[in-house]
């Protein structure tokens, strides 16, 4: 347990009494000092609006969890780029691909990427697909 | 990075796993609404989404679609600990075994997404290949 002063303390203690809480802000902005009130303002105001923006940012991150995962079908295509580090900061490692996702529900998936070959002028394509919820991978496919 | 080196090299823990209902990335994570941006030509919403394993993600959300348009992920690889998942995993395996990380590093990976479309009805055929010879 974190030991605080009394003026944080309902703050830090994650206590659930609500209604107690709301009579310690009562008192502070009625009894408090001026520095103590602008303090607990703009502690409210900063505590509140991260509240709100993780709250905004897990709704809006459901509704396109729930956009993907009852939508009848689905297609697109792009393109991924990774760089990494692993070889130190004056070696850095990228690499690219073009793929394209295609869905049919309920569980008809397939995706394809391209990526250049380490030891070919061809790039090499590859698929995973699936129509059971199970991942397998085929490598130099031809489109049928 | 364990899903780096898995058979998809990590492409079906974005949009096809939540195509399928499956966490993919996303096993506890923490969402944060930031600032709208266009992105690839569409006004988005934009959320950076940290989880304890797959580290961060900035998403654009298309506003119109709520279709992801573009993600920017940035992963710090704890080296001991990934040599000790490698070391595990080629515990029996024969031949030449790929180096082991020394040290700490990031990964940054980026997907832009276009011509996107949702239930436009699609052919089965579309989804049939055929392998070639070796």
């Amino acid at each position: 347990m974190v030991k605080c002063k009394p003026f944080f303390a309902p703050f830090r203690s994650g206590q659930k009494n609500y209604l107690s809480q709301s009579a310690l802000f009562t008192n502070i902005l009625a009894n408090g000092n001026h520095m103590k009130k602008i303090l607990f303002i703009l502690l409210l105001s900063a505590a509140t609006q991260d509240f709100l923006w993780a709250d905004a940012g897990t709704d809006l991150f459901n509704k396109v969890k729930a956009k993907y995962s009852t939508c009848a079908s689905f297609y697109c295509q792009g393109d991924d780029t990774l760089t990494s580090d692993e070889q130190g900061k004056d070696h850095p490692f990228k690499a690219e691909k073009k793929f394209s996702i295609r869905f049919q529900r309920p569980a008809l998936l397939r995706v394809d990427w391209i990526e250049p070959s380490m030891s070919s002028f061809s790039p090499v394509t590859n698929s995973l697909y699936t129509q059971d919820g199970k991942y397998y991978t085929v490598t130099s496919y031809q489109r049928t | 990075m364990g899903a780096m080196a898995g058979i998809s090299d990590g492409n079906s823990l974005l949009i096809p796993a939540l195509l399928l209902g499956k966490p993919g990335y996303f096993h506890n994570p923490a969402c944060n609404a930031l600032a709208d941006a266009a992105m690839n030509g569409s006004d988005c919403n934009v959320l950076e989404i940290t989880d304890t394993k797959a580290g961060t993600f900035t998403i654009y959300i298309d506003k119109t679609t709520l279709g992801i348009v573009h993600t920017h992920q940035v992963q710090k690889v704890d080296a001991a600990e990934l040599r000790k998942a490698m070391e595990k995993a080629m515990k029996n395996m024969t031949g030449i075994k790929p180096a082991l990380p020394q040290n700490d590093f990031t990964i940054e990976r980026t997907y832009n997404y276009s011509a996107m479309s949702f239930d436009q009805e699609m052919k089965p055929d579309e989804f049939v290949f055929k392998q070639t010879k070796q």
